[in-house]
């Protein structure tokens, strides 16, 4: 049993979803994140009215699939970030995590 | 989500396809409102207003006064909504004008007026006629009027007055033509002239042929009888339809043989006797394109047309030329010339297309600015939306009943470099965001737009806090004023709409990053504010004010010098201050005025003389003179009632020039050129000549009027003319005039009640008789079917024994027992001189002193200034002690007061009303700073900002010679609103940086250098948007203003504002 985790940007959920859906990943769930990149952010002198921050709205999804399941969802996603390389600027992130005992 | 409102609303739009239809719904119901909207020349000014006439046959003026003028007054000033009561008394008539405050609503005051006089009507006195109520409204002025001429003498104006009757009829069928009137030309009247001899020997007196053709002339239905189930109508009696028929009356049986009318008098069907002389005559430059000798003139008739409120002026004046057009060969015959003498609907169409031009190259030279800041796309998008703006800004203009016209248009001119600024802000942000990356591209598009958002919304709201007061302006220059504030606070919303939901949808498709800009060198050199030239400047100048305490002292002192130093270019009249400079204009009126008791025909031969000198200034394309009778009336005339110019001693001269683009000279210039020349024939005959010019603001009675009231009438006189002597010896001043009549020699027949009693005739025969055959008055009509208006009948006696008293007094009327009795040795013959008319005003009895200023002063405020201290030095007869007042009537009439009105009083009432529009401006302006910096100290020194902006712009007028106007002031005003705006972003930025850590000499710098170019932007485009209406004469000020006030405050307020900032909190 692993633990798979994706995380996009809120604008490409949608597609999350959907391939979600194709794989036959019978389970999963979702919420809505707000990140922020501390080591990234600098305030920027050249705005024009007050600064606030620089989060970045994303979604956080996560299921408990088995380990098979799993690694063919990295292999798509993998495929994913391939196939818009250089057209966008946020990749999804993906992560297996074993899950080391459950009842 | 933490979004804010200006967030959320782009996000709803930033990615919908209802954005895009949007906009196209937007220009199009834009380009609707435009095509629907009329437009017209002069903004929509209501200001109702009333003329009510009484007769009061024999009455001296004194007794009109007295008995109709003062009653009439107090009864019209129990009226609520009446700013002012002129009256009038002349000989046997009283006129009483009422005028409301303006925007009065015209149905409901004169619903109240007409209340107000029924109540009057029990108090008149018995012989007073009904009062004849006429109001007045800007719509009576005509928009088009043709002249009539014919160049083959055979036509006269009899015949052409006949056309020009056909050709109104035709015209009124046109929708949306409201009156129109006829100058010039005799109209058809029945003469009955009479034989005195004969009349004596046949012993039959004028009233007996009077009372004969009155009984002759009846006809009416009597009555109806049935038979056989019908019922049948009776018509009893015959009207006279023709001069035959008067002819052949049957007056009296003596010795068995009918005495015809014929026999007495010669009846005469035709023109009457001229009451008036209309003429039209080729000016240097029509005289070329027709091949004639300048100065040709042709006697002429003039159809004038007025429209319907609210119609529009061209679509009529296109009705009009068709309808003649189409009238050509058969009632307007070969021989007849016609010439479109006046056309607004023309010129009311080139002023809004021009304005509509002025626009687009606003729009265009800002977007210009905005593409060298921030590159094509950035210009794109903010080319984009300002013409939806527009568009929906017109479209408010069509709900809203405004018409296009030069006032509406010009507030969308005006506030054209501020409404860029939202979208410039909006699309700068997101495209400085698209740039940096770091956030997803959907989501920087928002955040960029919620993070300008909030201050966005509050800079537009400062700009429409400074425009909205003067939407309270008071007084005739109300209806100027508040198009502009209410326009341009429309715009300023709609833009910020539109810089929230268009823009973000534009920049999202436009301001897209170039991939390839990504892939390329990688190590791009990071931006380090330091490096940049803007902080290397603005830290060189900056730093030492800061480190040098005295340095900054004689930096603030200097500025405030240099402030000092400006603010006297007005006590040294280097710029002058003038409500609005004169439009250049394609015609000017002559207005001539011979003493009292000139005779129709010497005016007439006076006014062509004077005519004729205007065939020395070649941009004379052609003139009419209208003799006895008032030319087509304008705005102006309409407010100096030149429509009451109806006496033999006055004529008007009409003057068109060639077209505006057809010359150099503005027609003020033209005017002024034209005065010395006409006022040299004039003085030759003793006319009182004035040349005037169509006001381009509200008209008044004449530039100049000064109102003398006093205890007597002599003191007044004798005061007046010591003003009147003042105003002609001070070089200015030109036009004197005032309203005193000249004598005029008037003869009373008295009828000697003894001898008349005795002769066995009664008084009322004598006055009847002379009053029919002297005064003319028509005795009865001629009824002829296929003439639309009645033809009069009146009786005289052959010219040749109508002049001179005692051939008049010869003549008979008959007594009781048939005698024939002279009407001359009833009546004593007394000369005398024709009592004066009285003015009034509000109630007190007033003189005026009227006069233009052209030449070396051309505003009315220095030549009350110059005027002043020789009036303060006058002494009135009696001991009376003089006193001037600027504003408001004087509380008694015991001393004298001279009260200073005309241009003046609309002057001193917009510079009143833009100054408390001002003063409120501030106080709204700190509100909104403190509620957004949560500090009551800031605002202050945001403020300073403000007057500085007036170094820039006295400077401006200064190096341009022109007059500090009404919208120059417009201009201060408005930039009040944006150079504080200037000041919260610098300060804003200074406290951003302080909670970051700097230190405060460092935030100052760092905040100047940062908000420079954003602050330059904005100037950039208010001073670009600016240019174009610089060129315009009239809103020439506003433009000096702007440019003048935007680049001076704009470089100071860099300085002053951190620098002022800095010494406060430097102390803490």
């Amino acid at each position: 049993m692993k633990l798979l985790i994706i995380l996009s940007i809120a604008e490409y959920a949608d597609e999350v979803r959907k391939m979600m859906s194709e794989n036959n990943v019978p389970i999963f769930s979702e919420t809505e994140m707000h990140g922020f990149r501390t080591e990234k952010y600098h305030p920027d002198v050249r705005s024009w009215f007050s600064q606030g921050d620089y989060g970045v709205y994303s979604t956080l999804f996560f299921s408990f699939q088995s380990k098979e399941k799993v690694s063919h969802m990295l292999d798509e996603i993998r495929a994913y970030n391939e196939r818009y390389k250089g057209d966008r600027d946020n990749p999804l992130h993906a992560y297996q995590v074993d899950v080391e005992a459950f009842v | 989500m933490s979004t804010g409102f200006a967030g959320n609303i782009a996000k709803a739009f930033i990615d919908s396809k209802l954005t895009l239809l949007l906009m196209i719904a937007f220009l199009a119901i834009g380009a609707y409102g435009v095509w629907l909207t009329p437009s017209e020349e002069e903004p929509q000014i209501d200001v109702p207003m009333a003329d009510i006439y009484i007769g009061y046959p024999g009455a001296s003026p004194q007794e009109i006064e007295n008995k109709v003028s003062i009653p009439l007054e107090k009864v019209i000033s129990n009226i609520s909504g009446v700013e002012y009561i002129y009256s009038t008394s002349m000989p046997e008539m009283a006129v009483v004008s009422a005028r409301f405050y303006v925007g009065e609503d015209i149905e409901q005051s004169l619903v109240r007026l007409y209340n107000e006089i029924m109540r009057f009507m029990d108090t008149k006195p018995e012989l007073a006629s009904m009062p004849l109520i006429k109001s007045r409204s800007i719509n009576d002025v005509p928009i088009v009027t043709l002249t009539l001429y014919s160049e083959n003498e055979a036509t006269n104006d009899f015949m052409l007055r006949s056309v020009a009757q056909e050709l109104s009829h035709e015209l009124t069928s046109i929708p949306d033509v409201a009156e129109i009137k006829l100058h010039g030309g005799r109209s058809r009247v029945v003469e009955v002239i009479l034989d005195k001899g004969k009349l004596a020997s046949y012993n039959i007196d004028p009233l007996r042929i009077a009372q004969t053709v009155q009984a002759a002339n009846t006809e009416f239905r009597s009555g109806s009888f049935s038979r056989n189930d019908t019922e049948y109508l009776i018509q009893t009696g015959s009207f006279l339809e023709s001069a035959d028929d008067v002819a052949a009356l049957v007056l009296d049986v003596q010795n068995g043989a009918p005495v015809l009318l014929s026999d007495v008098a010669t009846v005469r069907d035709g023109a009457g006797e001229a009451s008036n002389y209309a003429t039209y005559s080729f000016g240097p430059a029509a005289a070329q394109i027709h091949n004639v000798a300048p100065g040709t003139t042709h006697q002429a008739v003039t159809l004038s047309v007025a429209k319907r409120q609210g119609a529009d002026a061209m679509t009529i004046a296109t009705a009009i030329e068709q309808m003649t057009e189409q009238l050509k060969g058969t009632l307007l015959t070969s021989d007849i010339e016609i010439v479109t003498t006046r056309n607004y609907g023309e010129t009311a169409t080139e002023k809004v297309s021009t304005l509509l031009l002025h626009l687009l190259i606003a729009v265009l030279a800002v977007t210009f600015v905005v593409f060298l800041a921030m590159g094509w796309r950035g210009g794109l998008v903010v080319f984009i939306s300002v013409p939806i703006t527009f568009a929906l800004t017109l479209f408010f203009y069509y709900m809203y009943d405004y018409t296009l016209n030069r006032i509406t248009l010009f507030a969308l001119v005006f506030v054209t470099g501020i409404v860029v600024d939202n979208s410039i802000i909006v699309a700068e942000n997101m495209h400085r965001h698209f740039k940096m990356k770091k956030l997803p591209f959907r989501q920087a598009a928002i955040y960029a737009i919620n993070e300008v958002g909030n201050p966005t919304i509050l800079a537009t709201f400062t700009v429409i806090a400074a425009v909205i007061p003067m939407a309270f302006v008071s007084g005739l220059m109300g209806p100027y004023m508040s198009p502009i504030a209410i326009g341009a606070t429309v715009a300023m919303i709609l833009s910020l709409i539109i810089s929230l939901i268009i823009t973000p949808w534009l920049g999202y498709r436009l301001l897209k990053e170039p991939e390839d800009a990504k892939k390329g060198e990688k190590p791009k050199k990071a931006y380090r504010l330091e490096d940049t030239a803007i902080y290397k400047m603005y830290s060189a100048t900056m730093r030492p004010l800061l480190e040098k305490v005295w340095l900054r002292w004689t930096f603030l002192l200097g500025t405030f010098v240099v402030l000092l130093a400006t603010m006297s270019l007005f006590y040294v009249r280097w710029v002058e201050v003038k409500m609005l400079p004169f439009d250049n204009k394609n015609e000017i009126q002559l207005i001539i005025d011979m003493p009292e008791g000139t005779t129709l025909e010497r005016t007439n031969a006076v006014a062509q003389e004077v005519a004729l000198s205007l065939l020395e200034i070649p941009e004379v394309y052609d003139y009419q003179v209208y003799a006895g009778t008032n030319a087509p009336i304008n705005f102006n005339g309409l407010v100096r009632s030149y429509d009451m110019r109806q006496m033999p001693h006055v004529a008007d001269i009409q003057v068109n020039l060639v077209d505006k683009s057809l010359r150099s000279d503005q027609s003020h210039d033209i005017a002024k050129r034209m005065r010395p020349l006409v006022q040299e024939v004039g003085l030759r005959y003793g006319a009182n000549i004035k040349v005037v010019e169509v006001p381009p603001g509200p008209p008044v009675l004449s530039t100049l009027v000064a109102e003398v009231y006093g205890p007597t009438p002599e003191v007044q006189l004798s005061v007046a003319a010591d003003i009147r002597r003042i105003f002609e010896e001070t070089p200015g001043i030109v036009d004197v005039d005032w309203m005193v009549e000249a004598n005029q020699t008037e003869f009373r027949f008295a009828v000697n009640r003894q001898k008349a009693a005795m002769s066995g005739v009664m008084p009322q025969q004598i006055t009847e008789t002379i009053g029919m055959i002297l005064g003319e008055h028509p005795f009865s009509y001629l009824n002829d079917e296929s003439q639309s208006d009645p033809i009069p009948m009146v009786m005289k006696l052959d010219d040749a024994s109508r002049s001179g008293v005692d051939n008049l007094s010869a003549l008979y009327v008959q007594s009781r027992s048939g005698a024939m009795i002279p009407a001359g040795d009833l009546i004593d013959v007394r000369e005398t001189v024709l009592e004066k008319s009285i003015f009034r005003k509000n109630q007190r009895r007033v003189l005026y002193v009227t006069a233009e200023v052209a030449g070396e002063i051309e505003s009315p405020v220095y030549a009350i200034l110059d005027a002043r201290d020789q009036i303060d030095a006058l002494q009135a007869s009696g001991g009376y002690e003089i006193t001037q007042r600027f504003a408001g009537q004087p509380f008694t009439s015991e001393d004298v007061t001279v009260k200073w009105d005309g241009e003046w009083q609309i002057t001193l009432e917009v510079f009143r009303d833009l100054g408390i529009a001002f003063a409120v401006v501030l106080i709204i302006i700190y509100i909104l700073i403190v509620g957004w910096f949560q500090d009551f100290g800031v605002p202050f020194i945001m403020m300073i900002a403000i007057p500085l902006s007036l170094i820039g712009i006295l400077i401006g007028h200064w190096v341009t010679g022109a007059f500090f106007t009404a919208t120059s002031m417009i201009g201060l005003i408005a930039l009040a609103g944006i150079m504080v705006r200037n000041s919260v972003l610098l300060i804003d930025f200074i406290q951003i940086s302080l909670r970051d850590g700097k230190s405060l000499a460092d935030a100052v710098i760092e905040a100047g250098a940062v908000r420079t170019m954003p602050i330059l932007l904005t100037a950039g485009t208010v001073v670009i948007g600016a240019i174009v209406i610089l060129f315009d004469p009239i809103f020439q000020g506003l433009a000096i203003s702007l440019m003048g006030g935007a680049l001076a405050s704009t470089a100071l307020t860099l300085i002053t504002v951190p620098l002022i900032y800095f010494m406060v909190k430097n102390k803490k």
